[in-house]
């Protein structure tokens, strides 16, 4: 152990501080915002519609533990996320991974929205054709009623 | 109305294409549909301290004997009120046979666990999961679920909520008929 460690060692031990905390102290910070944001992505199991990070309930309160202890012993948030999916399956992510079926969550709505507008765009496209080329057929008046209608102008004017 | 009908028809056959395809890639699945879909689930490391003290129930020194896990509580009623004795008349019934039923009390006080196991009158070994790690390895969502682990130390069938006599006998007599492990 070489004198710059065990100065501080020394140090730790007068402010009363040991080792252990003082490692967990230094990692909180980081870890805890990890910790929740893993936890935020995965499904409370013996809830509905709650994230891990937001249920009350005993069991999301242990995975919330059970992740803080795997990163903590040295596994990246995505493999914490796999030790959930590969005992859950896929269910407990709360955003399925895009790909394979699930890309249908994210190209359905975007293919709705292109086929509506190509819906409105021909639509629209006919409907101004129409009205530019078609003249509205004059209206059939019989020569009884032309004469009637010249009449009545001479009278009124 | 041509181009629509094989638009439409594209649109299927994407789609059932998708679906052919996530089904073909399904390697995220969680214990219970594997164990459903017939795979080989190797029951995870289970050694617990026992309720009552004593040393530990650890599932590895019971290889070579089919293992029944049931996860349980006190406060999980009725379920749990229903199958204990089923659980307790087939471990007095099979237990010279080579089976061992296991209960591991997850989310409960220790006190109200200890009534129930009195109450019951359970003679088979009872653990407590308190951190809960156990009960997330095996993948269980609530209470009760019960493991059925055959010789080889693996999962064959997750049976979810009160086991009754019928699929008790059922599922175990079907594992000790296999060949005995080796």
């Amino acid at each position: 152990m070489s004198r710059m460690t065990l100065a501080l060692l020394a140090a730790l031990i007068l402010l009363g501080v040991t080792p252990s905390q003082a490692a967990a102290q230094g990692a909180s910070p980081a870890s805890e915002q990890t910790v929740y944001d893993i936890a935020a992505q995965l499904r409370c199991v013996v809830c509905q519609n709650l994230s891990v990070a937001d249920s009350p309930s005993e069991m999301a309160s242990q995975m919330r533990v059970i992740i803080r202890e795997r990163l903590a012993a040295g596994e990246s948030p995505a493999q914490v996320q796999r030790y959930f999916v590969d005992r859950y399956g896929e269910w407990i992510l709360l955003s399925p991974p895009r790909r394979g079926f699930n890309l249908l969550v994210w190209l359905l709505p975007l293919a709705a929205v292109l086929i509506g507008l190509a819906a409105a765009a021909t639509l629209v496209w006919r409907w101004s054709h129409r009205a530019r080329g078609v003249r509205p057929a004059p209206a059939a008046v019989d020569a009884a009623m032309s004469e009637r209608i010249r009449r009545e102008l001479e009278r009124g004017s | 109305m041509r181009p629509i009908r094989a638009v439409a028809v594209v649109a299927v056959a994407a789609l059932l294409g998708l679906l052919v395809w996530d089904v073909a890639h399904q390697q995220s699945k969680g214990i219970a549909a594997k164990v459903d879909r017939g795979q080989s689930v190797a029951a995870p490391a289970l050694d617990l301290p026992r309720l009552g003290g004593g040393p530990n129930f650890d599932l590895a020194s019971h290889r070579g004997k089919v293992v029944v896990v049931n996860f349980w509580a006190s406060w999980c009623y009725p379920a749990c009120y229903e199958e204990a004795p089923v659980l307790e008349q087939n471990w007095r019934g099979y237990r010279e046979r080579g089976v061992v039923v296991m209960g591991v009390d997850i989310q409960d006080k220790r006190d109200a666990a200890q009534k129930f196991v009195e109450d019951f009158g359970l003679t088979f070994p009872i653990a407590q999961d308190l951190k809960g790690t156990v009960s997330v390895d095996y993948g269980v969502y609530g209470v009760p679920e019960t493991f059925f682990v055959d010789r080889q130390g693996r999962i064959r069938v997750k049976h979810v909520g009160a086991v009754t006599d019928d699929v008790f006998k059922a599922t175990v007599d079907r594992l000790l008929a296999e060949t005995p492990a080796r």
